[in-house]
C-alpha cells in the first residue's frame, strides 16, 4: 500500500513541479546573458550592465525561489491531501497512518533531490551560456579534480566521520524541518474548525520563534564552553571532541524527529476531526 | 450477528455540548437499514466514526466483531454528503485509484454503471458538473463488494429523477450478504428501499429501531408519518 500511496503522492506534486521545472532553463539562459553582458567591456553603456546585474540576481532569486515552490507544492499536497475534503477519501483507505506520513515525507525528500539536481543542471546552463571560454577551458576542470584528488588523499579517518556525521546531521535537519511543518499544520487543522490554514501558519511561527530563540541560547553556550574547553588540549582530542560534538548533535535531532514523528502519529490517530 | 455495534458511545466536538452521549447501536446484517433523525442529532458524526474520520472521546465501536482501524476500513465502504475527488483527477484515473486500494473493488461494474449514466470515464472531474460528481462517487462506493456500505445523504440535494436513479443504483447493486446504512431527511423517498429503521434523537439516543414493515403494520402509517409523530412528541417533551 505504501508503494501506492507514493505512486499517488508524487503523481499529485509532479503535476505542478514539472511546469516550474520546465521554466527554469529559460531563467537560466537568461542568467546566462545576463552574465555575458556583464563581462564585456561596455564602459560606456553602464545603464546596460546595471540591468543586466539586476537582472542575473532576479534570476538567481527565481532560481532559489523553485526551491521553495517544490517544498511548498508539497506541502499542499500535505495540508489537502489530509485536510480538506479529499482527507474524506484518504483517511477512510485501508492503510496504515504512518504509511500515509512516510510516503508524505518520501515525497518531499524526492522533490527536494530533483529540485536540487534541476537547479545543478541550471547551473552549467548558466555557466556554458555565461562564461563559455572558462567553462570549456579544461585546465581550469583539470584544477578542480586536483583539488579534488588532494582532498581525498588527505582525507583521515576524522575528515571522513566529519564528512559522513555532517551528511547525516543535514538529512536529520532536513527530516526535522519537514515534520515540524508537517506537525504544525496538523495541529492546526486538528484543533480549529475553521482557518484551518491560518492556525497552521500561526503554529508555526509561534512554535518556530521560540525553538530558535531556546536552539540559540543553547548553541551560543554550548560552543562557548566548546571551544573554551578545546583551547587547551592537543590536536588528537580536539578532532575527538568534535567528532562527539557532531555525535551530540546527532542524537538530538534524532530525538527530536522521532518525537515530531510520535506527535503527528498522535494528532493523526487520536485527535483527527474531519467534520 | 451485528455488522455494528455501539457501546457507550461519547463524541463532542465542543467540551460540555455532546453530540453523541452513550450511544448504544446494534445493527444486523444483511439489512437495508435507515438511520433517521432531526438536524444535529449525531447521524453523520455516527457515520464518520464508523468510516474512522472522527475519533469518539469514549466508547467503543465494533465492525463486524473488529474495532476501527486498517481492518475495517477495508470492509466499509463510505459515502460522504461531500465530494471528496483530486479534481486535477479523470474518471478513469479515479477507478484506477479505488482498484489500487480497494481489493472489492469492481472495475468492470464501475465503468458499467458509468455507462449507464453516461459519463466518459475520460472526463476530467473538474469539468463535470456537482450532481455529476455525486453520481461519479456513488458509482466508486456502489461497485466495491464491500460488507457495509455507510451512505450519509446520499439523496440531498439532487433533483427527483437523480433520487429515483441512485436509489435504483443503490438497491440494484446491493448484496444480501451487505449492510447499507442510509442517513437522510427524505424518508417518503428512502422509505421503500428500506428493511429496517433506527431513529435517532438528539444526543445519538436510539428512540426506535426496528423493521420497516413491522413498523407500518403496528401502527397504521408510513415510516414518514412515524417519523413526524414520534419527533413532534420528543421535540416537545
Amino acid at each position: 500500500m505504501f508503494r501506492k500511496l507514493l505512486k499517488y503522492d508524487i503523481q499529485a506534486v509532479f503535476k505542478y513541479w514539472w511546469i516550474a521545472a520546465v521554466i527554469t532553463p529559460f531563467v537560466s539562459l537568461t542568467a546566462g546573458a545576463a552574465i555575458q553582458v556583464i563581462n564585456v567591456d561596455y564602459t560606456s553603456y553602464g545603464a546596460i550592465q546595471t540591468l543586466a546585474t539586476f537582472l542575473l540576481v532576479m534570476c538567481i532569486f527565481a532560481l532559489v525561489m523553485f526551491l521553495t515552490v517544490s517544498q511548498i507544492l508539497v506541502f499542499i499536497r500535505f495540508y489537502k491531501n489530509f485536510f480538506s475534503d479529499e482527507g474524506y477519501l484518504t483517511f477512510t483507505l485501508p492503510v496504515k497512518k504512518t504509511d500515509l506520513i512516510n510516503s508524505k515525507l518520501l515525497t518531499s525528500f524526492i522533490f527536494n533531490i530533483a529540485s536540487f539536481a534541476v537547479l545543478a543542471v541550471n547551473v552549467v546552463i548558466m555557466l556554458v551560456v555565461g562564461v563559455p571560454e572558462e567553462f570549456f577551458d579544461t585546465r581550469n576542470w583539470k584544477i578542480l579534480f586536483d583539488i579534488i584528488a588532494e582532498l581525498l588523499r588527505e582525507i583521515n579517518f576524522y575528515g571522513f566521520s566529519y564528512v559522513v556525521l555532517g551528511i547525516l546531521i543535514f538529512c536529520a535537519l532536513y527530516i526535522m524541518q519537514d515534520l515540524f511543518l508537517a506537525v504544525c499544520i496538523t495541529v492546526g487543522a486538528c484543533i480549529t474548525r475553521k482557518h484551518k490554514v491560518l492556525a497552521a501558519i500561526g503554529i508555526y511561527y509561534g512554535a518556530n520563534t521560540v525553538l530558535s530563540f531556546v536552539i540559540e541560547i543553547f548553541s551560543l553556550t554550548g560552543i562557548f564552553s566548546f571551544v573554551g574547553m578545546l583551547s587547551n588540549v592537543s590536536e588528537g582530542v580536539i578532532e575527538l571532541s568534535i567528532m562527539l560534538a557532531m555525535i551530540i548533535i546527532l542524537s538530538l535531532l534524532v530525538l527530536c524527529v522521532a518525537g515530531l514523528y510520535m506527535l503527528e502519529c498522535y494528532m493523526l490517530d487520536r485527535r483527527l476531526n474531519l467534520e | 450477528m451485528s455488522i455494528l455495534e455501539c457501546k457507550g458511545l461519547c463524541k463532542s466536538y465542543k467540551a460540555g455540548v455532546p453530540v453523541l452521549q452513550n450511544m448504544e447501536l446494534s445493527i444486523p446484517k444483511g439489512k437495508i437499514v435507515g438511520l433517521l433523525g432531526p438536524n444535529g442529532c449525531g447521524k453523520s458524526t455516527l457515520i464518520k466514526i464508523v468510516a474512522g474520520l472522527l475519533v469518539p472521546n469514549s466508547g467503543g465501536v465494533l465492525v463486524d466483531g473488529t474495532p476501527i482501524g486498517e481492518a475495517t476500513k477495508a470492509m466499509v465502504s463510505y459515502l460522504p454528503e461531500r465530494t471528496y475527488f483530486n479534481s486535477w483527477m479523470r474518471v478513469h484515473e479515479l477507478i484506477d485509484y479505488f482498484a489500487d486500494f480497494y481489493e472489492d473493488f469492481d472495475a468492470a461494474k464501475a465503468y458499467r454503471l458509468l455507462e449507464d449514466l453516461s459519463i466518459s470515464p475520460g472526463s476530467r472531474l473538474k469539468t463535470l458538473s456537482k450532481g455529476t460528481k455525486e453520481k461519479v462517487q456513488l458509482v466508486l462506493v456502489m461497485s466495491r463488494r464491500a460488507k457495509l456500505y455507510l451512505l450519509d445523504e446520499p439523496i440531498a440535494g439532487v433533483d427527483p429523477a437523480a433520487r429515483e436513479y441512485i436509489l435504483g443504483t443503490i438497491v440494484g447493486n446491493y448484496d444480501p450478504e451487505s449492510t447499507i446504512i442510509i442517513t437522510t431527511h427524505l424518508i417518503t423517498d428512502v422509505e421503500q428501499v428500506l428493511d429496517d429503521f433506527v431513529f435517532v434523537s438528539r444526543g445519538g439516543q436510539i428512540l426506535k429501531q426496528g423493521s420497516v414493515e413491522e413498523a407500518r403494520e403496528e401502527n397504521g402509517c408510513s415510516l414518514d408519518a412515524l417519523f413526524r409523530e414520534v419527533f413532534r412528541c420528543s421535540e416537545s417533551c
